[in-house]
C-alpha cells in the first residue's frame, strides 16, 4: 500500500529528489522502519509466492499434523498440507490478487485488503469532503446517515453485507468499504474545515473555481498525510477482519488458503497440534503490527515536519 | 555607566549565549548578549522575528523548555545569579519577583477561571494570604490599572471582557506582588492602536509609580520609542546597538539600525515626497549564520574585514554600544540606497481618470441566532450584526484606497462583498459598469477576472501541495489570458517583476520565506491582468524590513498596470504612505472619507483624531496630542443611536446640550474640500480649529 502510493507521486525526474526527501524520513523513525521491514518481508513473501511455494499448497501429500521438521518447515495441518506453503499462498488474496467471480479463475492485481481500503478511502474522501467543505445541509445529512452506520456493531455490518450478497472477494472488499468510510469521512472531514479557512482557499474562490476543483484538488492534496497514515492502518484492521471473517467460515471463499480459515480449522485440532493455530496468527498479527508500527511512525515523523 | 550605583542593578546579563538542542547537533539561537536594568528603568528591545528577543526573555525565567539551556554567560538578578535555578526556587521567583506579560492576553488568561480566582491565586501562593485579603488587593490593583467597575470584573471569565481589558488584568495580575522585574514580551501587539495607547500610557504610569525595571520586547520601532528608556538592537541572537532612546533615533550608528528606520514610514510622509528603503536578503537562520559581522551580507558598508572577523560591542564617547568594525566611519546622513533596493519612482496621475468603482449606500447584515428558546424554534426576533452600513465611495482608475479602522469596524467585510465571497444585502457596487451586489458565484468569469485579492497571512495564501509556477499558472489558464504554450513564459515574466527570478518556478511555499510567498500571492492575484486588487493587511504580518520592499513592489505594479487599489491595513503610517484616498470606518460607517493627505490634517473626524494620536511614532522627540478614547467599541449586533461614535466620542461637548443630537439624529456628511467628507454633526467651522495631532516630526534621519 505505502509503496504504490509513493510510487504514484514520483512522476517525473525533477521529483526524484523530493520523492527520496520524504521516504527518507522513514528511516529518522526506528519504529517506522522496524514497521517498514515486518511489512516488507510479508510483501515480498508474497511475491515469492506467486512463483515458487516449497509444496502445492492445496495438495495433501504429507501425515497429518506433523510438527516442524526438516521437510516442512512449519509442519502440516489436519489435512496433511504444508503449512508454510499455505502462509505464503495466502500472503496472495490479501495483498496481491483479487479473485473476480466466475469459473474463468480471473483475478486482478491489488489484494482484498488493498482494495478494500481504497475503496473506504475514496468513498469516505468524497463524502468528507462535501461534508466539510460545504457545510449546512450537506454536513448534516451525510454525517448523520454515516454516524447512523458507525452505531451498528462493525461485525454485524459484515454479517449483513454478507448474507446478502453471498461470499466472494468482491464482497468481503465491498464490506471492507462500507465499514472503513465512516471513519475516513470523519478523517476528512475535520481536515476540510481546518483547510478550508485557509486564505489559499479563500484565492480560489475568488477565482471562481468549481466546488469539486477546490475539494479535489486544492484541499485533497494538503489532506494526503494523515490519510496515509490513516489508510495504512485501516490495511492492518481490514486484514484483521479478513482473518475473523475466515475464522467464521465467511470470509474469502476457498480454494486458496486464507489465514482465518486456518486458524479456525485447526482450532478443532489445537490439543494435538497448538502450532497449527499459532502459525497463521503469528502471520496475521506480524503483518498488522507491521503496518501499525509503520504508520505510527511515520506519523511522528510527518507531524514533527510539519510547521 | 562609570558611576556607581548603590544597589546592583535589577537585572544583569553578561555575555548570554542560549542554545537549543535539536536533531543533530545544537543552534545557538542567543549569541554573548550583555545588558542591565535598573530600577524604574525601561530597556526595549527591539529586531525583526527569529533575531532571538523572546529568547533572552525566556532564559531570564529559565523557561527555555526542554530542550534549551544557557550555554555561557551569567544572568544576575539583584546580584544573585539565574543560570542553573531549577525547582522551587525557580518557582518562587517566577510570578513574585520577576513577572512576564505576553502578547496574547486571551491565552495567558484561564478560560475556565473566574478573573478574580486567577488573580488572587498569584497572593495566597506566593505571600500565603488568606483568600479574603487577596481579593481586597486585587480590587485594588485593578483600579491602579485603571479598570473600570473593577469589583465586577473579579466576578468575570476572560471572554466576558475585551482584549484591552484583558491585558490589564494580566499586567495588574503581574504586579500584584510589586515584582522587581517585569518582562513584556510584546505585550501591545495583538490590540488595536487605540487600546494599545492606552495600554502603553499606563505602563509608563506603573514605571513611574511602582519604579519597576521593566524589560520590554517589541518588533515596533514607534512602541518603544513611546515606552523606554534605553533601547538594545537585536539581529541574529546577537545584540547589535545599544544606547538612550533618543541617541537610537537621532544618531543610529550600526547600519542595521539605520535601516530599520529607514524602512518604516514616518506618519505624515506619503509615496511622492517619500521613499521606503527596504533591507536586502532576510534574517539568517541560527543554524546558518555567516562568519564574520552577522550582518555582513546584507550590509552597505561591508568591507573585507566584515566577512573575516566577528564585530565585538564597542562604546562610544555617548555611552551607546555598537557592534561593528566601522560604526565611526558610517554617517546615517550620507547614505545612498544601492541599485537593488533602489524604489520605483511616482510620477503625477491622470486627474481624470475614469470611476472603475463606484460604491452607493452598501449594506452588509449578518443574521445572527440567538440561544433563547423563542429563537431556536424561529419567532425570536432577528437580529443583525451590521458590519457594513451605507458604504459610499468612488474610486478613479489606478488609484489607491486605503481603508483604516480598529478590529471589528467592517473593513475586511467591505471587501469581501466587493469581491463577492459575501452577498450584498442591500445597496448598489458598479465595477466598470456592471453590478457586483451578487455573491460571486453568480458573476461572470471576465468579471471575476477583473477583480483579484492579496492576503494578508502569508503562511496561508500559499497551497502548501503547489509549485510556486503552478499557483501563479492557475488563473491563467483559468481565465485564458495566456495561450497555453505561452504560460511558462508570462508566470517567469510576473515572477521576475516579483524580483524572485526563473529559479522560484519550481520552488514549494515551504521552502520560500514570508516576504517570498507574499510576492507570489501578489503574482497570483496579478496573473489574470485584473483591474481592481483588493489588499487585505497585505503586510501586516511582516518584518519591517520585509514591509517596506512589498509596499515597494505595489507601488511599482501600480505604475506599470495602472492598477486600481483597495488597501486595508490597520497601520495608519502605512496607510498615509501608500493611498491616494483613505477612508476611516468605525463599527461599519465610514467616518470620514478623501485625499489622504486631508485626512491626516485638520478638519479632522473626531474619531480620526483619536486615532492619530494613538499611533507610537518611531521618533521620541515627536510631539504628539494626547487623546485617549473611553470605554469599549460597542456591539455592531446594537450600534449606538445616532452617531455610532457618540458613546466615545472625545468631542461631543462642543455641541450644545452636551451633544444631544449626537445620539438622536444621524450626522450629516460634512463636505470639506476636495471630495473630502466628514461624517460628523459638529459643522466644519469647528473641525477646522482642531491643532494637528502631530507637531514637530524630525524631518529626514
Amino acid at each position: 500500500m505505502a509503496v504504490k502510493t509513493i510510487t504514484k507521486s514520483a512522476s517525473g525526474p525533477s521529483r526524484l529528489q523530493t520523492f527520496w526527501d520524504s521516504i527518507s524520513i522513514i528511516f529518522d523513525s526506528r519504529v517506522a522502519t522496524v514497521g517498514m521491514i515486518m511489512v516488507f518481508f510479508w510483501v515480498i513473501l508474497a511475491f515469492v509466492s506467486l512463483f515458487w511455494t516449497p509444496y502445492d499448497p492445496n495438495a495433501s501429500d504429507f501425515i497429518q499434523n506433523l510438527g516442524p521438521s526438516a521437510e516442512n518447515w512449519l509442519g502440516t495441518d489436519h489435512l496433511g498440507r504444508d503449512i508454510l506453503s499455505r502462509l505464503m499462498q495466502g500472503t496472495q488474496v490479501i495483498l496481491l490478487k483479487t479473485r473476480l467471480p466466475g469459473d474463468a479463475g480471473i483475478s486482478i492485481p491489488g489484494g482484498v485488503a488493498i482494495w478494500g481500503v481504497l475503496g473506504s478511502l475514496s468513498l469516505g474522501t468524497l463524502l468528507g469532503l462535501n461534508a466539510g467543505y460545504r457545510g449546512g445541509w450537506w454536513d448534516q445529512i451525510i454525517m448523520q446517515v454515516l454516524d447512523a452506520l458507525i452505531a451498528f456493531p462493525r461485525i454485524v455490518l459484515y454479517l449483513v453485507v454478507i448474507a446478502a450478497l453471498g461470499q466472494g472477494d468482491l464482497v468481503v472488499i465491498l464490506a471492507i468499504t462500507i465499514t472503513g468510510a465512516p471513519g475516513v469521512a470523519r478523517l476528512v472531514r475535520s481536515l476540510a474545515m481546518d483547510i478550508k479557512t485557509r486564505d489559499y482557499i479563500r484565492a480560489a474562490e475568488t477565482r471562481g473555481e468549481n466546488v469539486w476543483f477546490i475539494m479535489f484538488r486544492e484541499i485533497l492534496p494538503n489532506a494526503r498525510g494523515p490519510l496515509l497514515v490513516d489508510g495504512m492502518l485501516r490495511v492492518g484492521y481490514a486484514i484483521f477482519a479478513i482473518g475473523t471473517l475466515g475464522f467464521l467460515g465467511i470470509g474469502l471463499p476457498p480454494p486458496d488458503p486464507d489465514w482465518g480459515n486456518m486458524v479456525n480449522e485447526a482450532r478443532r485440532n489445537i490439543f494435538s497440534n497448538q502450532l497449527a493455530v499459532i502459525w497463521p496468527a503469528l502471520a496475521i498479527s506480524t503483518l498488522v503490527i507491521g503496518l501499525n508500527l509503520f504508520a505510527d511512525g511515520l506519523r511522528e515523523e510527518l507531524t514533527r515536519y510539519q510547521k | 555607566m562609570t558611576e556607581l550605583k548603590k544597589a546592583p542593578p535589577v537585572l544583569k546579563l553578561e555575555d548570554v549565549a542560549v542554545a537549543y538542542k535539536v536533531r543533530g547537533g545544537e543552534i545557538e539561537a542567543v549569541q554573548d548578549v550583555s545588558f542591565e536594568i535598573n530600577r524604574g528603568e525601561t530597556h526595549g528591545i527591539v529586531g525583526e522575528s527569529g533575531c532571538g528577543k523572546s529568547t533572552v526573555a525566556w532564559a531570564v525565567v529559565n523557561f527555555l523548555g526542554a530542550n534549551g539551556y544557557v550555554k555561557r554567560g551569567s544572568i544576575k538578578f539583584q546580584g544573585k545569579e539565574l543560570v542553573g535555578v531549577t525547582g522551587e526556587e525557580l518557582r518562587r521567583l517566577r510570578g513574585d519577583q520577576i513577572a512576564m506579560v505576553y502578547q496574547d492576553p486571551m491565552q495567558a488568561l484561564n478560560p475556565s477561571m473566574r478573573l478574580g480566582d486567577q488573580m488572587s491565586e498569584v497572593l495566597t501562593v506566593h505571600r500565603g494570604m488568606a483568600q479574603k485579603e487577596a481579593e481586597q488587593r486585587c480590587i485594588e490593583m485593578l483600579e491602579r490599572v485603571y479598570m473600570p467597575d473593577a469589583a465586577n470584573v473579579m466576578k468575570r471569565f476572560p471572554h466576558q471582557i475585551s482584549g484591552g481589558q484583558q491585558q490589564r488584568v494580566v499586567i495588574a495580575t503581574a504586579l500584584l506582588n510589586n515584582p522587581a522585574l517585569l518582562l513584556m514580551d510584546e505585550p501591545t501587539t495583538a490590540l488595536d492602536v487605540t487600546v494599545e495607547a492606552a495600554v502603553l500610557d499606563l505602563i509608563a504610569d506603573l514605571r513611574r509609580e511602582f519604579d519597576t525595571a521593566i524589560m520590554y520586547i517589541t518588533h515596533n520601532l514607534g512602541v518603544v520609542a513611546r515606552v523606554s528608556t534605553r533601547v538594545g538592537v537585536m539581529y541574529a541572537g546577537e545584540m547589535v546597538e545599544r544606547a538612550t532612546v533618543e541617541e537610537i533615533y537621532k544618531n543610529p550608528r550600526h547600519p542595521y539600525t539605520q535601516g530599520l528606520i529607514r524602512c518604516v514610514p514616518k506618519l505624515g510622509a506619503d509615496k511622492a515626497k517619500s521613499v521606503l528603503y527596504p533591507i536586502r536578503g532576510r534574517v539568517p537562520p541560527p543554524n546558518n549564520r555567516p562568519a564574520g559581522c552577522v550582518f555582513g551580507p546584507r550590509c552597505d558598508y561591508v568591507q573585507e574585514r566584515c566577512r573575516e572577523e566577528r564585530p565585538q560591542l564597542r562604546e562610544f564617547p555617548n555611552a551607546s554600544l555598537v557592534r561593528c568594525h566601522f560604526a565611526e566611519e558610517i554617517v546615517a546622513s550620507d547614505w545612498t540606497p544601492s541599485e537593488d533596493i533602489m524604489p520605483p519612482s511616482i510620477t503625477g496621475k491622470d486627474v481624470a481618470a475614469e470611476t472603475i468603482l463606484k460604491v452607493d449606500d452598501l449594506k452588509k447584515y449578518y443574521k445572527v441566532t440567538g440561544s433563547s428558546l423563542k429563537d431556536v424554534i424561529g419567532l425570536g426576533e432577528k437580529r443583525y450584526v451590521k458590519a457594513v452600513e451605507n458604504a459610499s465611495f468612488e474610486l478613479p482608475r489606478g488609484t489607491t484606497l486605503g481603508v483604516v479602522g480598529e478590529s471589528g469596524c467592517g473593513k475586511s467585510t467591505l471587501i469581501k462583498t466587493l469581491i463577492g465571497l459575501e452577498d450584498t444585502t442591500s445597496g448598489n457596487a458598479k465595477f466598470l459598469g456592471f453590478d457586483i451586489t451578487n455573491e460571486i458565484a453568480n458573476r461572470d468569469l471576465s468579471l471575476i477576472q477583473e477583480l483579484q485579492m492579496v492576503f494578508q497571512n502569508p503562511d496561508s495564501t500559499m497551497n502548501p501541495s503547489y509549485t510556486v509556477g503552478q499557483q501563479i499558472a492557475r488563473p491563467m489558464e483559468r481565465f485564458k489570458t495566456v495561450s497555453k504554450e505561452k504560460i511558462r513564459e508570462e508566470v517567469i515574466k510576473l515572477l521576475t517583476a516579483m524580483r524572485l527570478g526563473e529559479n522560484y518556478y519550481n520552488r514549494l511555499p515551504r521552502q520560500l520565506s514570508g516576504g517570498e510567498k507574499q510576492r507570489v500571492g501578489i503574482a497570483r492575484a496579478l496573473a489574470s491582468h485584473p483591474d481592481l486588487v483588493l489588499c487585505d493587511e497585505p503586510v501586516s504580518a511582516l518584518d519591517v524590513s520585509v514591509q517596506a520592499a512589498i509596499l515597494n513592489l505595489l507601488l511599482e505594479v501600480q505604475q506599470e498596470f495602472n492598477t486600481t487599489l483597495v488597501f486595508i491595513a490597520h497601520d495608519l503610517s502605512v496607510v498615509r504612505f501608500f493611498s491616494d484616498q483613505v477612508a476611516v470606518m468605525y463599527l461599519g460607517q465610514i467616518m470620514e472619507i478623501g485625499p489622504a493627505d486631508a485626512i491626516y490634517a485638520p478638519p479632522y473626524h473626531p474619531y480620526s483624531e483619536a486615532l492619530l494620536s494613538a499611533v507610537p511614532i518611531p521618533d521620541p522627540t515627536a510631539k504628539q496630542k494626547h487623546i485617549r478614547l473611553e470605554g469599549n467599541v460597542p456591539s455592531a449586533i446594537n450600534p449606538p443611536s445616532g452617531c455610532r461614535f457618540h458613546t466615545r466620542c472625545p468631542r461631543r461637548e462642543l455641541l450644545p446640550d452636551g451633544g444631544k443630537i449626537c445620539s438622536q439624529e444621524s450626522p450629516p456628511w460634512r463636505e470639506a474640500d476636495d471630495g473630502h467628507r466628514i461624517f460628523c454633526h459638529l459643522p466644519l467651522e469647528t473641525l477646522r480649529t482642531f491643532d494637528p495631532v502631530i507637531t514637530q516630526l524630525t524631518e529626514g534621519s
